[in-house]
């Protein structure tokens, strides 16, 4: 079954939206975000443009600065929901996962 | 020692992972990747030292003025993707191809999911909506094509009309096998994407498209030689560049540009071999007729009083001719002979021309309606004629000679004496 756009996140997109819960550039998100995550993950530069995009095309950011080059973003009310709607899940995949550790101690 | 090179692009446009290793593969041979033509067949490159450089293809969002530069999207990518080290060596509307010195560099993209739908993004704009547009030109031509043969099927065996179809015909073809080839790869690849993370590369290559562009330029200019009209192909050339360049006064999108030139190179051959040598607007080139009423009214002791030649249909000539020539006198009775010369020089069009001739001499009558008509094989001795047929409707003298490579109706007012058909037959053998 085709997966809904946006309907769960991928890594990159989780950490995207993750930085713009405050107003930030593009071109910092591309250090800020391997910052947060101990050089984990690294976006793109072609991925991060087209997410930011994508996601300003939908309603989740929206732009708040753009100087020619640089462009800053903000996450919207829409974008919140689904930033805690997928740290929901990503929390339910956890417990779920400490549930089945413990039953199989037991 | 050149310091240029230059390669045909045999990618696919959404083939990414092939172009980037090209790339690589030719810089570490000291041969860098800087332009692509304007019609994206052919990738140029320069000279340098064998270095391992890396390379990126992107699908950026479309240009909103002619020349990158001054496009603030496009600009702003740039500067994005110039923060990792990636500096842009050749841009288009649809792709930016990337360049990046340093060892391991961060990959442009990190998220197939993401790649994707911007690949999907790029190719419904400048790849789908070209080819539907040029198929919807494509089919309206073989339709009125069609159309304006479908009275007599026989003239699909003009060169013109023949030629035209199969053109338009290998178009359509090609233009649909390539959405198909698009579409199922694109779901594939969205499938991969959501089960495995992963985009596959598409088979196949753009081989196909060279091979039919060049298949059909060759008919093309093979009908331009035939007819001697090299000058006009040359005038159908400067049209062509006149457009391409005029779109940089008009700074349009590259999209619409596209669009235009695919519109331009589809329909000139078309409508130049619909209009100049097919169907609409048949051209008198015979001069001189392959058999005269000259030639039989000497054998038939007639003196004429005047003489009066006519086309009956004169649709391509050197394929097709049909004249009528008619002698009055006043001691004989009112005396005409029209002939039809059919040459079939493709083989397995020959026996369907024959049917397609005899077809009307072989229809049941209905009575009031239509007369009664038959065909029938006759004897003839002669050594070019391989089949002849009499064919009959009310008081007709119409006969069918099949040569090896000519078809030939005739039909004469009178009844033609065993000499005048002998003569008929030599004077119109090929």
């Amino acid at each position: 079954m085709p997966r809904q756009k946006f309907k769960t996140l991928t890594e990159q997109m989780f950490y995207v939206l993750l930085c713009l819960r405050e107003e930030c550039y593009g071109l910092d998100m591309l250090d800020k975000i391997p910052t947060m995550t101990d050089g984990r993950v690294r976006v793109g530069s072609g991925t991060l443009y087209n997410l930011l995009e994508q996601f300003a095309d939908v309603g989740i950011i929206r732009e708040t600065k753009n100087e020619g080059r640089r462009r800053s973003y903000l996450l919207t009310d829409k974008g919140h929901a689904m930033l805690k709607a997928e740290y929901e899940r990503l929390n339910a995949m956890t417990a779920d996962y400490r549930n089945f550790l413990k039953e199989d101690r037991v | 020692m050149k310091n240029r090179q230059t390669r045909l692009n045999l990618f696919l446009p959404y083939n990414r992972t092939r172009m980037e290793k090209f790339f690589e593969r030719r810089a570490a041979k000291g041969w860098v990747v800087d332009g692509l033509s304007r019609t994206s067949l052919f990738w140029s490159f320069h000279r340098t030292q064998p270095q391992p450089l890396h390379f990126a293809v992107a699908y950026p969002p479309p240009l909103t003025s002619y020349n990158p530069d001054f496009c603030e999207n496009r600009l702003a990518f740039r500067a994005l993707c110039e923060k990792d080290g990636w500096k842009p060596v050749i841009s288009t509307d649809t792709m930016e191809i990337f360049c990046n010195e340093s060892e391991d560099p961060v990959p442009l993209h990190t998220d197939a999911v993401v790649e994707i739908a911007s690949i999907h993004r790029a190719m419904r704009r400048s790849l789908i909506r070209p080819y539907i547009i040029s198929l919807l030109i494509l089919t309206t031509f073989l339709g009125i094509a069609s159309f304006t043969t479908l009275p007599d099927i026989s003239l699909y065996t003009i060169s013109g009309v023949t030629l035209g179809c199969l053109g338009m015909g290998l178009l359509i073809l090609l233009l649909i096998t390539r959405i198909i080839h698009y579409y199922f790869w694109y779901h594939k690849a969205k499938k991969s994407v959501e089960q495995a993370g992963i985009i596959p590369d598409p088979r196949g290559s753009n081989l196909s498209v060279w091979i039919i562009s060049i298949a059909i330029f060759l008919l093309w200019v093979t009908h331009r030689a035939t007819y001697n009209m090299a000058c006009t192909g040359v005038g159908y050339l400067l049209i062509y560049l006149l457009i391409s360049k005029l779109h940089f006064q008009l700074k349009c999108p590259h999209w619409l540009t596209g669009t235009l030139v695919a519109i331009v190179l589809v329909a000139i051959p078309t409508v130049s071999i619909l209009t100049e040598d097919a169907i609409f607007d048949p051209r008198d080139t015979y001069a001189d007729l392959p058999l005269t009423m000259e030639e039989l009214i000497s054998e038939q002791d007639v003196e004429p009083q005047f003489l009066i030649t006519s086309d009956a249909r004169s649709v391509d000539c050197p394929l097709m001719n049909s004249k009528n020539v008619l002698v009055w006198s006043d001691t004989q009775p009112y005396t005409c002979i029209t002939y039809l010369i059919l040459d079939v020089h493709f083989p397995p069009l020959y026996d369907w021309s024959v049917d397609q001739l005899k077809y009307h001499y072989n229809v049941t009558p209905i009575p009031y309606v239509t007369p009664a008509s038959a065909y029938e094989e006759i004897d003839i001795d002669h050594p070019a004629v391989n089949t002849a047929y009499r064919l009959q409707e009310d008081n007709e003298n119409c006969y069918l000679l099949c040569y090896d490579t000519r078809v030939v109706k005739f039909d004469a007012t009178w009844d033609i004496t065993p000499e005048q058909f002998l003569t008929i037959c030599t004077e119109l053998q090929p």
